[in-house]
């Protein structure tokens, strides 16, 4: 290779492999990013790209492989390396303390003191600098509790830009922003690329990466399969690559709907701080309906799930479910009303991890497995066997601990669990985040049993595509309100796209102001 | 290997038990060699001190008894996710209300005044841990702060019954009037110092293990220890689980008190209890906060306690050893981790060598 | 007249426990709860003690009793922190391992009687002022060394860059991690600091106060220390108040009995009861400001995936 081709190369890393016990993470990966491009890191999740990265920023050490930086070999063995390198990484999960300030949050670790004295007023000055000068508005004073994701996002981008980072990547940057956020966020990339650094974008979102990548490289299982110019490809090549199959929709079979099962009439609720979470919340679902909840994570859709199935006290409002009002009681006797509540949290609310499998089926009904306050344990395991093996989950036995199970499998003992307990009602919340496409179809298959069994589901996602395929109708949630419902078969994708930012759309289709 | 799961774990925990007790006795033995004692010396004193004669066995039970039943008390609410620090004071409550309970209703058979001061320990504890029990769980205070307070309040209520009101003007030292002979725990073997109190112990232990394991009631706390947010999703009471663990954390720890009056002393005095509210918070830790584990590593603790007083006397050491001894196994008991860093380099170079 | 004298004791007394819970303080903003305060305090009352008394030169004992709380934290942070041990059983093994070995040191090495150790100041022109002279300025210089490194440590929190670490330590550690914070070092130079200032304030009774040692000299303050640290909500000025505050009472009992006579304490309470306050007061505080800014990682281990 020529030394200017070299030169042309901000990061190369060739063979990289990593072993975790019991699967290969990263399978003799070769990957490299140019100067001056935005390159997409696109593939499953579990394909391996966030351990990949993680690689590159110091967090992991590689099994085998080198990695080169501006021509040079380097060892990257901790954050400070990477950091030093001008490597720089916005996370998933945001890495902030939520009592600091923004400026705190910045400059921690790069503080620039004198003789050990911080500098906070400095530090501002800095930080108004690079905010005005790259678009990204924040007040620096503010406390990061006080800030919403996408201006937490800020604030992590603000702590790269800070040291002076070259090279940045984001990890699935785009999963909690509204589209006009998203919008803003791959012009800010694409600012950073003319400047001449180079941006990484791991994603799993075909569109996104298209739109905002130069080049886009696919993973799936560990492997390589390609790197590409967005601009000679097309989704529909991306997703084969990334599943070696096309991604069939789901088809949603005609089910005649009938009675009301559950009715919402104007709910009104507190969180703890006192703001308003949910504000004048009115719709119904029938049997044999799905009603799909779109909007950006955040905006009550989470309290409302929690409203319906008893866990959150309301201040207002009704929520009837059986033509029996059921607001404000106690999950107990919501649950023997025959409702089914897959919750948002798998890990720490849908599943107890250190219980057994036996003992998670039965969870939530565990008074009807006893005898006098004494369970019985020979129905229980006969149980847990029965439905264990009814869908698929797979473990090898039924008293090993679920922690052990994968993401899939976990949401296979959810589901499980709720649908053979007869639920007339179903609450699910996000049921396919995190999990790969065979998991999906499963999940997607079983509501759409469910649905045709009679099951009236109130699904709640952030994934667009997954509640247009899924819904009879559609209801738009912002900042606590459902701001318009719409059916499926009329939806405007850039309608709901604006409702979902707020804007309040009346029956002309013309977009009123943003509340 | 068709060992089943349940065996790898037991025997895994196996290998840093071994170890931790192995390095114990390996630091006392510097300390006692520094002291100017001989440590084969000494530890033969202890051994002997602890199981030498019927006698000296009896004092070695009678030793364990509170050290498992306050062992018990802390796994019982640990299993709700609460940690009750506040053993000591639980302990020494139980031990008051067994001496109120001993002076008072003397008119009472031993049939009936025994399960009462018992009755009496166990609710009056129960009641005062469980005050800081509805506190963490309907307002979130930190338990481990205000039950480790706790314990100083009752000792200075201890201190002031010893002194003033109980005080038995008959003997020289501040001690309490001794309970009336209808409240004394039997004592299982004649001429020794073992009472009920090891019995109802083993007795304990057996029925909180079929509690948590096989009861409705024990599955929900369980719940609620390991995770409290899918715990109310299944439809569980979070508070009223914590308030009921906590309630028979207390209970135990106060009969273990019960026992040290009227199994042991007879009377209460200062500082008679010190110390064993900790010692049993060990002992829980140890057993993995299992019932029958805890069966054997408070053994382990009243072995240590009981024969170390001998080695105070056998190898002429002062007596701050026993404490000093108790607190490295305590220590020593944390150093399992190293066994998992040496188990990972020895196989890290093991796998080196074959490639 | 009593008030003089009784301040004069609250501040002397607030000494070790303003010591103890600063360094404490420390800690638990990096993560570490230090149940074990009792037990260092212990061994630096021994440290002192030992160091005094052989040498007759009671600033070795300072350094003898800074040593041996360091030495006792070194344990209880290699456990924890290296070891990702649970820290409540640590610190109450070090509690019991601090009680046992620090009369087993001394009677080991057959040291009995008093010390010499440090007499009060007599600060020139200052201590003859006519109210506040007695109060404040006729300290044993350890007092006055405490004030100083009171007021250094709050700067250290909370105007340097070590401080704005060990906060972003005792909240998130994950976040200082990907920053490129050693987490583990800055939570042992907390502990070590804890407990080299316990140690400190724990010499203060064998050198500065009793001028003896027995077993459990101590007598709980440093729960009282770690108490007062929970209820001031980790703030270095509010700790430093409420062990005055603390310190008074303590000190108010030692008069108990003049109180009595005089009829400033109702004959009705008994001492012991006195004695309860300190704790039923920070129980009491705990359950009126429930909305605590505890540190986030307070008492987890971190582990590195």
């Amino acid at each position: 290779m020529s030394l200017e081709l070299q030169k042309r190369h901000k990061v190369e890393m060739r063979n990289i492999t990593k072993r975790f016990p019991g699967v290969v993470a990263n399978d003799h990966i070769n990957f490299e990013v140019e100067t001056g491009e935005v390159h997409g890191l696109l593939g499953e999740n579990g394909a391996g790209k966030t351990t990949l990265m993680n690689i590159l920023y110091g967090l992991y050490q590689p099994d085998e492989g080198e990695i080169y930086v501006r021509g040079e070999k380097v060892k990257i063995t901790s954050c400070r390396d990477a950091i030093s390198l001008g490597i720089g990484m916005v996370h998933q999960l945001f890495m902030l303390v939520p009592a600091f300030t923004v400026t705190e949050s910045v400059i921690l670790g790069a503080e620039d003191a004198k003789r050990g004295f911080v500098n906070i007023r400095q530090a501002e000055e800095k930080i108004k600098e690079l905010s005005e000068r790259y678009g990204l508005e924040i007040n620096p004073r503010s406390k990061i509790w006080q800030l919403s994701v996408g201006e937490r996002q800020r604030v992590e981008i603000l702590k790269q830009l800070y040291r002076s980072a070259d090279i940045f990547i984001f990890d699935e940057p785009t999963s909690a922003l509204t589209p006009k956020e998203a919008t803003s966020l791959f012009s800010f990339s694409r600012s950073l690329a003319r400047e001449g650094h180079s941006v990484i974008f791991i994603t799993h979102k075909l569109r996104g990466a298209m739109e905002v990548c130069d080049r886009i490289t696919v993973l799936r299982r560990g492997k390589i399969i390609a790197t590409v110019k967005s601009e000679s490809t097309n989704e529909r090549e991306l997703a084969n690559m990334m599943v070696r199959r096309d991604l069939v929709p789901p088809i949603r079979p005609e089910v005649e709907v009938k009675e009301v099962v559950l009715e919402v009439k104007g709910l009104h609720a507190f969180d703890e701080d006192g703001n308003l979470v949910l504000n004048n919340v009115s719709f119904n679902i029938r049997r044999g309906e799905i009603f799909g909840i779109a909007g950006v994570a955040g905006n009550g859709q989470s309290e409302l799930a929690e409203a319906i199935t008893g866990l959150r006290k309301c201040s207002g409002g009704e929520v009837i479910i059986n033509e029996k009002n059921m607001t404000n009681a106690p999950p107990q006797r919501i649950r023997q009303q025959k409702v089914g509540y897959v919750p948002e949290e798998r890990l720490t609310r849908g599943t107890i991890l250190d219980f057994t499998i036996a003992e998670n089926i039965i969870l939530g009904y565990q008074a009807d497995f006893a005898l006098r306050g004494i369970l019985d344990s020979k129905l229980i395991d006969q149980y847990a066997e029965k439905v264990v093996e009814e869908y698929g989950v797979k473990t090898p036995s039924v008293d090993s601990t679920a922690r052990f199970l994968s993401g899939g499998n976990l949401q296979r003992l959810i589901l499980a669990r709720e649908l053979s307990r007869e639920v007339q009602l179903l609450i699910s919340e996000m049921p396919t985040r995190g999990l790969d496409i065979g998991a999906t179809e499963y999940v997607h298959r079983k509501l759409l049993e469910a649905k045709k069994r009679g099951v009236a589901i109130l699904l709640i996602s952030e994934d667009l595509d997954e509640i247009l395929a899924l819904s009879d109708r559609i209801g738009v949630m912002y900042k606590g309100q459902i701001v318009g419902i719409v059916p499926t078969s009329k939806a405007n994708i850039e309608e709901i796209g604006l409702m979902m930012a707020g804007a309040k759309v009346d029956a002309k289709g013309k977009q009123n102001e943003t509340s | 290997m068709k060992l089943p799961e349940k065996w790898k774990r037991y025997f895994g925990g196996l290998y840093s038990s071994v170890w931790s007790v192995v390095l114990g006795f390996a630091i006392g033995s510097i300390a006692i060699t520094a002291a100017g004692a001989d440590p084969i010396a000494a530890y033969a004193a202890l051994i002997d001190g602890a199981f030498g004669s019927p006698y000296k066995l009896s004092e070695t039970l009678a030793k364990t008894s509170p050290f498992m039943l306050s062992g018990l008390g802390f796994a019982a609410s640990f299993k709700a996710g609460f940690w009750n620090v506040g053993t000591e004071g639980q302990i020494l409550l139980g031990a008051i209300f067994a001496i109120w309970g001993g002076i008072n209703f003397t008119y009472l058979p031993s049939i009936l005044h025994i399960p009462l001061v018992c009755l009496l320990g166990f609710i009056a504890a129960g009641v005062w841990s469980m005050i800081f029990g509805v506190l963490k769980a309907r307002f979130g205070i930190n338990e481990i702060i205000t039950t480790l307070l706790t314990n100083y309040i009752i000792f200075w209520l201890a201190h002031y019954l010893v002194h003033w009101p109980w005080d038995d003007p008959h003997v020289h030292r501040p001690q309490t009037f001794p309970i009336a002979d209808s409240a004394y725990f039997p004592i299982l073997i004649p001429g020794t110092k073992l009472h009920l109190g090891i019995v109802l112990g083993v007795f304990c232990a057996f029925l909180l293990y079929l509690f948590f394991k096989k009861t409705v009631l024990g599955y929900n706390i369980r719940s609620v220890g390991l995770s409290p947010d899918a715990a109310r999703y299944g439809g569980i009471n979070v508070v009223k689980m914590i308030i009921i663990a906590t309630f028979i954390s207390g209970g135990l720890s106060g009969l273990g008190g019960v026992g040290e009056v009227s199994g042991y002393h007879h009377f209460l005095e200062d500082y008679m209890t010190e110390g064993y509210g900790f010692v049993g918070i060990a002992a829980a830790m140890l057993g993995r906060n299992n019932p029958l584990g805890i069966i054997l590593s408070s053994l382990f603790f009243g072995f240590l306690w009981s024969g170390s007083q001998y080695m105070v006397r056998g190898a002429n050491l002062p007596v701050g050893v026993i404490k000093f001894f108790v607190g490295i196994m305590i220590l020593t008991s944390l150093t399992g981790p190293i066994i998992e860093m040496l188990k990972r380099g020895l196989y890290r170079v093991r796998r080196k060598q074959t490639g | 007249m009593l008030v003089i004298p009784l301040l004069s004791i609250a501040i002397a007394l607030a000494t070790p426990l303003i010591l103890a819970a600063l360094g404490e303080t420390l800690s638990q903003k990096s993560g570490v709860l230090n149940v074990g305060l009792e037990g260092y305090m212990l061994m630096g009352s021994m440290g002192g003690y030992i160091g005094a008394r052989l040498t007759g030169n009671a600033w070795i004992g300072v350094l003898l009793g800074i040593l041996s709380g360091l030495i006792a934290s070194l344990i209880m942070a290699y456990l924890c922190i290296t070891l990702g041990s649970d820290q409540v059983v640590c610190g109450i093994g070090i509690n019991v391992l601090g009680w046992g070995f620090s009369s087993f040191a001394v009677r080991v090495m057959r040291l009995y009687g008093g010390v010499e150790g440090f007499k009060p100041i007599d600060i020139p022109i200052l201590s003859h002022l006519p109210f506040l002279g007695p109060i404040l300025f006729q300290h044993t210089i350890l007092t006055y060394l405490t004030i100083l490194l009171a007021i250094i440590l709050a700067i250290i929190l909370f105007r340097t860059s070590f401080g704005l670490r060990v906060r972003a330590v005792g909240e998130e550690p994950l976040a200082a991690d990907t920053l490129g914070i050693n987490v583990k070092l800055i939570r042992y130079l907390c502990v070590l600091l804890c407990g080299a200032m316990a140690g400190f304030g724990g010499s203060f009774y064998t050198l500065a106060w009793l001028r003896e040692f027995f077993e459990g000299i101590t007598a709980g303050r440093g729960f009282i220390a770690l108490a007062t640290v929970i209820i001031s909500g980790w703030n270095p000025y509010f700790v430093t108040g409420m062990c005055f505050f603390f310190a008074a009472v303590d000190g108010l009992a030692l008069r108990f009995d003049i109180l009595q006579y005089y009829g400033l304490v109702p004959r009705i309470l008994p001492y012991p009861f006195f004695r309860m306050i300190p704790y039923i007061l920070s129980i009491i505080v705990l359950v009126v400001r429930k909305r605590l800014t505890v540190p986030k990682a307070l008492g987890v281990p971190y582990k590195k995936s």
